[in-house]
């Protein structure tokens, strides 16, 4: 019990280290935090002081990686706003419907015909179907294709999935945290899932003009407290009737993000986002063992290959139907493929409702791969699509020819 | 000239640019205060060339192409030494001995050897100020001089000050 602060800090020694190496090669944390915490853990060696097994600070290690989630989730709420979504209007409904469409569809039927359960079958779709706002974000901005006719629709897409993971998120809570196996039972625990959302989200609403007047705080630290006790006891208040926490986190805010106040505490919560997020990733590795990937590993392949194919399609489409070039539509479908926080978000659910143990490691492999792969192929893009357009227009020609 | 805003959830917002001539370019302000250029050669689809700018620059990059980089700037220091030479901005404080003194009155260019070469007053500049022109409090003298009399001047008129020195 003694050494409990030198074992979090060893962890985070190991945390730091991981987020420095994924920086120095541009590349997103998360995985290279994931990786960090699959390297170490009960498996691992331990010579005197450095002991590396973090028996001992597991319980605070995925107790602050719960705190990341919420914290992941109230930022991905206040980044959102219901006036940004309706401006933009349109050409993200029919962009991220055709996504959704084609890579919810593929999401459920891969699962499905491995012959999972349903509640599996449901969380692998969410983990399928989500890419990685952050990575996705932070690619376009690193190769300078903020400008580019495409980004418009890809961001607006993302966007799409966001609300859609929302959404999805507390139906699919209220599945896998409940206890009742009756379709009865599964309905009703659903329902209240989206009757709380609903309910938070409308009483929210009608509470703005007073928050804006509460929250006129001019103490940052007496804000901070304020807006942390608001953010876990919505988050908690959920759990009690079996919603994610997380959903009560996205809630507060959503709610937060229609104040006057949203900058400033979007300012304030980011640091906390970082270092309990990074806390998260990390604690997500620490529990897998890594010599159980092996069984995971043709699973994730076949995902990954379902990947590649559903969001190109889905992006050739969206984009030809916005009027977009070839090439600038294979940009769409070989930006979004990336992977990331809200994957493991949904398979930390499977994980909190006591599912099927493959599930956990097939979302870090899979991540792993699309957080590594999606960059990599987003940057390659324009030789990519030349090569493919090139191929199929071959394809095209040949039974031409041949009649 | 053609502007299109548009927003960039979760990056920032862009702005699209074509001139009356059709050319093309693209500005984009990062949530991170950053902005970006983008230009367009031709027809292409996808732009060729990328300046990034800090918050600052972009604000001195605005200015300049606003025309309001070049006129006067009264609250920037201007402090230049040309080899012996000084021309510094000094503003007359109220008690100061200088306000409400014609430049012949106040002798300041017997005294200090440097002279007043400018006033400006409400923005207004009035340049080669004969003996007969009043020096007001508000006002603010540019003065040239070598250094050793521009800093006699600083000196002399006591209650002036210089401008963001």
């Amino acid at each position: 019990m003694d050494h409990m602060v030198w074992e979090v800090g060893l962890a985070l020694a190991l945390v730091a280290g991981a987020a420095l190496l994924s920086w120095k090669l541009k590349f997103s944390t998360a995985p290279f935090l994931i990786v960090a915490g699959m390297l170490v853990g009960p498996h691992a060696p331990h010579v005197g002081m450095l002991d590396l097994r973090f028996v001992e600070s597991a319980p605070i290690i995925a107790f602050m990686g719960r705190l990341g989630v919420l914290f992941l989730l109230f930022y991905l709420g206040l980044e959102f706003s219901v006036g940004r979504l309706i401006r933009s209007g349109r050409s993200i409904a029919v962009g991220g419907s055709i996504y959704i469409g084609i890579n919810f569809t593929l999401g459920l039927l891969y699962p499905a015909l491995l012959g999972w359960p349903l509640r599996e079958t449901l969380v692998a779709a969410g983990i399928t179907t989500i890419s990685s706002s952050a990575i996705v974000a932070k690619v376009l901005v690193d190769l300078r294709r903020t400008a580019n006719p495409e980004t418009e629709m890809i961001l607006g897409i993302i966007m799409f999935e966001d609300v859609f993971l929302a959404v999805y998120l507390s139906i699919v809570s209220g599945l896998v945290l409940s206890e009742s196996t009756s379709v009865g039972g599964v309905a009703l625990s659903a329902g209240m899932a989206l009757g709380f959302m609903l309910g938070v989200l409308a009483v929210g609403r009608m509470a703005v003009p007073w928050l804006n007047r509460a929250l006129r705080i001019r103490s940052d630290e007496v804000l901070l407290l304020v807006v942390a006790a608001a953010l876990l006891l919505v988050a908690g208040a959920g759990e009690t009737i079996h919603v994610a926490e997380a959903i009560g986190a996205l809630l507060t805010g959503l709610v937060l993000a229609e104040t006057d106040h949203r900058e400033r505490i979007e300012r304030m919560i980011v640091p906390f986002r970082d270092f309990f997020g990074a806390m998260f990733f990390f604690g997500f590795g620490l529990e897998i063992d890594p010599f159980a990937l092996g069984g995971a590993v043709w699973i994730t392949l076949g995902a990954v290959i379902l990947t590649l194919i559903g969001n190109f399609a889905a992006g050739m489409l969206a984009g030809r139907s916005a009027g977009l070039s070839p090439t600038s539509s294979a940009n769409v479908g070989l930006t979004v493929v990336s992977r990331g926080e809200f994957s493991i978000v949904v398979a930390s659910l499977g994980a909190a409702g006591g599912l099927m143990q493959v599930l956990q490691p097939f979302a870090a492999l899979y991540v792993l791969v699309l957080a590594v792969l999606g960059p990599l192929l987003t940057r390659q893009s324009h030789a990519i699509s030349r090569a493919l357009f090139r191929a199929a227009g071959a394809v095209r020609r040949k039974p031409a020819g041949e009649s | 000239m053609q502007v299109q805003e548009h927003d960039l959830p979760g990056v920032g917002k862009k702005f699209a640019l074509t001139t009356n001539e059709g050319e093309r370019m693209t500005v984009i302000i990062h949530n991170t205060g950053h902005r970006e250029i983008y230009s367009f050669r031709g027809r292409e689809e996808f732009p060729t060339h990328a300046v990034r700018l800090e918050d600052a620059e972009a604000r001195m990059l605005g200015a300049i192409l606003g025309g309001a980089y070049f006129q006067p700037a009264v609250a920037e220091s201007m402090d230049m030494v040309l080899g012996q030479l000084s021309v510094e901005w000094f503003r007359v404080a109220p008690g100061s001995p200088l306000a409400g003194r014609t430049i012949q009155e106040s002798a300041i260019r017997t005294r200090t050897g440097a002279s007043v070469i400018a006033i400006l007053r409400d923005g207004r500049p009035q340049p080669n100020p004969g003996p007969g022109d009043v020096m007001l409090a508000g006002d603010t003298l540019l003065v040239v001089g070598d250094r050793g009399q521009v800093q006699r001047f600083r000196a002399e008129v006591g209650g002036g000050e210089r401008v963001n020195g």
